[in-house]
């Protein structure tokens, strides 16, 4: 029988159809910030698991893949790809049947901004719970000097009284559990610490769960992103949205970030390798990041409606998202970084 | 100046522990003073008031960072805003910020390396610094089991931010360590100020078991029989998660486990629920009990013993704070020599780790580099931090193969001072006399009066520590439903 680890990286591997070496799996769930990861996360969806594992070790994800091999769960078709057996495929659907990957993961667009969000919500409601008992002293469950720095600054600022705010953070945190599941509201909250009131470490609340330190794990995040996701689309949270102050949603590395500025003012590709010292086909990684991460990003400038059509109808004839397989059915003078882009767009449907 | 109205006001102490108030008076008359006081006796207040009756800007050296974070922390608990930290785990932003406001500071604690950096030595002199203290101040000395090279500059850093006086504090010296701290530090007309080390309230004792199952059952038992709460320390992190699950299963429910590979919040969570007594028992590694101040644990067990008789006199030293009596049992094993000289042996670079740094340390000898550097090359932190010391202050002109040598006859000294210290605890776990006397001779030291139980070998009743009422074990529930969890922590008015 598998266990929840097991379950979630299978499920991942077998995302990737054995179109990618398995350390895409490792890069995606350590939440490695490259082009290379965020394209393959968006290309085989499955960015929302994007930095959900970071305490994984290489080691570790290889000794889970020898023992899927050895048990016949997965094969290799060429060097470091593998791919579900039927074997496999039947016991993935199985074990469906008694675990669940959390739906409310979505690790490239909250991941940072759900650390960012939990350390200064842990250190606010700690904060609260104590002061409302007119306790002072007590130790920050977080540590982190700059977080903690913000919620000094957020208390000594705010324009409620104590008691006001105890009341206006409860009430938020009340509707917003409200709109998680139930068990990611009890794992959220079981970590939360207070007044006379510990938090839970992983281990001891998944020995109360009776679920794997891994899943309570993924629970966490999952009830923390999509936290985040409904106080940044809503407008009935404002402490709550307030906690997020000063963070961004961008899913793009900060060198993708630099180009796109560049290239808003007007700059070519090669105008901008030159500018940043970088290779032309860096700078269309990062143009292919941005095509995937924003929907909004328009991908007319680099690809003609002619060529859009070439490539899709290529795309729909491959079923698969190997690029050598699609370049071979375009016109020759398509290249790979326009069949990327066009992947971006329909690659959602 | 009345200092005991001012302990009272500050921390809300009633009267001074023995050898604080002779220690803050001599350091208030302006003389540099060395003062050995053991663990638990409350070093810190001795600097902290001193710094409150001078005012003005304390600067407080201190080897570990978790330790010094810790001590921000504990401060500002006790709303003491003026206190910061500064060491080369901050962010350059926020060690800017440090910079910057270092006048609006009361207390300053520092890694030795980041008071090399002229900058801030500049600005220390510009400032003024009313004292300068040198906490852990054992490590200076090449014999003490914590030698930090980068203690052996403080004398030169101490007369670049003017010659403040110093206070230099230790909970174990012993007499060469003593002469050391003194010549090293420059401490010119210095009041010495020697407590023993003696925590009399503690009663000693070692048990040996020759198989390891017997020894596992004997704690078993001893966890349930013993009044918390407790602590026992293992040398290896899995298997403080082993034990603390086999605790369980003996039904001993209220236990958790404490090491460094688990996530920073994750140790804040145990440290809260051992302080705020959710835990009877904590299943540790000696990352543990660093900086918490917790009055009532009963008693401390080592699983397998530590390689240095200080270390194990810190590490008892965090029972009975508050002078109730407690217990320090040792637990011997058979095969626990040999874990001993591994964890030596792991505080030390070997020589592949040596060599890969060396190789790759290209012209640049960034300190923090180098420790990085060691470590993804597998060494731990402490053996990184040796080879840190002894690289990060080298001229770039010696070759690799020089430099190699070199760095591996320093591991080997080390080594074998090491292995001389090993080898007291040793003597120490298999004497035949009274452990306390045994002990404090190492220290020259002789026991302080006493009323309570001395040790196994003077004669003691276990039975004294065992559990006054009957078992109070608390329901393991399961999670709580967040609506209850909420309310509990943000009640309803």
């Amino acid at each position: 029988m598998l266990d929840f680890k097991s379950f979630y990286l299978l499920s991942i591997l077998n995302r990737f159809h054995g179109e990618r070496s398995w350390s895409a799996v490792y890069h995606l769930l350590k939440g490695k910030r490259t082009s290379q990861t965020i394209q393959d996360g968006f290309l085989f969806r499955v960015h929302y698991y994007f930095g959900t594992m970071t305490a994984l070790s290489r080691d570790e994800l290889l000794s889970a893949i020898k023992w899927f091999e050895a048990k016949e769960l997965i094969k290799t078709i060429n060097a470091e790809h593998y791919i579900l057996t039927p074997k496999g495929c039947n016991e993935l659907e199985v074990i469906s049947q008694q675990y669940v990957i959390p739906t409310g993961l979505n690790g490239w667009f909250y991941g940072r901004q759900g650390k960012l969000f939990w350390s200064r919500l842990s250190l606010l409601v700690q904060a609260l719970s104590h002061l409302s008992r007119n306790v002072r002293k007590y130790y920050p469950v977080i540590k982190d000097e700059t977080a903690l720095h913000w919620v000094k600054r957020f208390l000594l600022s705010g324009s409620l009284r104590k008691n006001e705010l105890v009341d206006a953070v409860r009430t938020e945190l009340e509707s917003v559990c409200q709109l998680l599941s139930d068990l990611e509201a009890d794992v959220l909250l079981q970590r939360l610490s207070g007044y006379q009131c510990y938090g839970l470490t992983l281990s001891q609340m998944s020995e109360r769960a009776g679920r794997s330190q891994e899943e309570v794990h993924l629970l966490l995040q999952s009830g923390l992103h999509r936290m985040v996701g409904i106080v940044l689309e809503r407008d009935d949270f404002s402490i709550l949205k307030q906690l997020l102050e000063g963070t961004e949603t961008i899913g793009l590395t900060a060198s993708a970030h630099k180009t796109l500025t560049l290239l808003k003012n007007g700059l070519s590709i090669e105008e901008i390798a030159f500018r940043r010292r970088l290779k032309p086909s860096t700078i269309q990684d990062h143009i292919v990041e941005a095509a995937f991460s924003n929907p909004y990003f328009s991908i007319a400038p680099f690809v003609t409606p002619d060529e859009h059509q070439a490539i899709a109808q290529a795309l729909a004839q491959a079923k698969t998202r190997k690029l050598s397989a699609i370049k071979t059915l375009c016109p020759d003078h398509i290249d790979y970084f326009q069949i990327r882009l066009v992947l971006a767009r329909e690659g959602e449907q | 100046m009345n200092v005991e109205k001012e302990l009272q006001k500050r921390f809300g102490f009633p009267a001074f522990r023995p050898g604080q108030r002779e220690v803050i008076e001599d350091v208030l008359s302006g003389r540099d003073v060395f003062a050995m006081l053991p663990t638990g006796s409350g070093k810190s207040i001795c600097y902290l008031l001193s710094g409150y009756l001078l005012g003005g800007l304390v600067v407080i050296v201190t080897p570990l960072i978790s330790l010094m974070q810790d001590q921000v922390q504990r401060l500002r608990m006790n709303g003491e805003k003026g206190a910061a930290a500064l060491n080369s785990f901050l962010t350059e932003e926020e060690r800017e910020r440090v910079i910057r406001g270092l006048g609006s500071f009361r207390f300053l604690y520092l890694s030795p390396e980041m008071l090399r950096s002229s900058r801030l030595q500049t600005a220390l002199k510009n400032i003024g610094v009313s004292l300068f203290v040198v906490d852990e101040a054992h490590c200076i000395s090449q014999w003490g089991y914590e030698f930090r090279p980068e203690y052996l500059k403080l004398a030169e850093a101490r007369r670049n931010i003017g010659q403040p006086p110093c206070l230099a504090l230790t909970a174990t010296a012993d007499d060469q360590v003593r002469k050391d701290i003194i010549t090293h530090l420059e401490l010119t007309d210095c009041r010495l100020h020697l407590y023993s080390v003696d925590r009399p309230n503690i009663a000693l004792c070692v048990e040996h078991w020759l198989e390891p199952k017997e020894k596992e059952r004997r704690l078993i038992e001893l966890v349930k029989q013993l009044e918390g709460p407790g602590i026992v320390y293992f040398s290896s992190r899995k298997m403080t998660e082993q034990m603390a699950e086999r605790l369980k299963l003996d039904g001993i429910l209220q236990v958790g486990f404490y090491h460094g590979d688990m996530s920073t919040e994750d140790r804040m969570l145990i440290q809260n629920q051992f302080l705020g007594d959710q835990l009877d028992v904590v299943c540790a590694t000696n990352a543990f009990g660093m900086g918490i101040d917790k009055p009532n644990i009963r008693f401390v067990i080592h699983y397998h013993y530590p390689t240095h008789i200080n270390a194990y006199m810190q590490e008892i030293g965090r029972a009975g704070r508050d002078g109730e009596p407690s217990l320090a049992i040792c637990l011997v094993g058979a095969g626990d020599d040999r874990i001993a000289q591994t964890l030596i042996d792991r505080e030390l670079p070997d020589e592949s780790v040596v060599k890969a740094v060396i190789s790759r340390l290209a012209g640049g000898n960034d300190p923090y580099d180098i420790q990085k550097l060691a470590m993804d090359n597998g060494a731990s932190e402490t053996s990184a931090q040796f080879l840190c010391d002894k690289l990060s202050c080298v001229d770039n002109q010696s070759d690799a193969a020089t430099l190699f040598e070199r760095v591996m006859q320093d591991v080997h000294a080390r080594r074998s001072v090491k292995t001389a210290e090993l080898a007291k605890v040793r003597q120490w776990l298999a004497t035949n006399r009274c452990r306390r006397k045994t002990v404090l001779q190492f220290y020259g030291q002789q026991p302080v009066d006493r009323n309570g139980p001395c040790c196994d070998r003077c004669g003691f009743q276990l039975k004294a520590y065992y559990k006054k009422i009957g078992d109070t074990r608390r329901l393991n529930q399961g999670i709580e439903p967040w609506q209850s969890r909420l309310e509990r922590l943000l009640p309803r008015r």
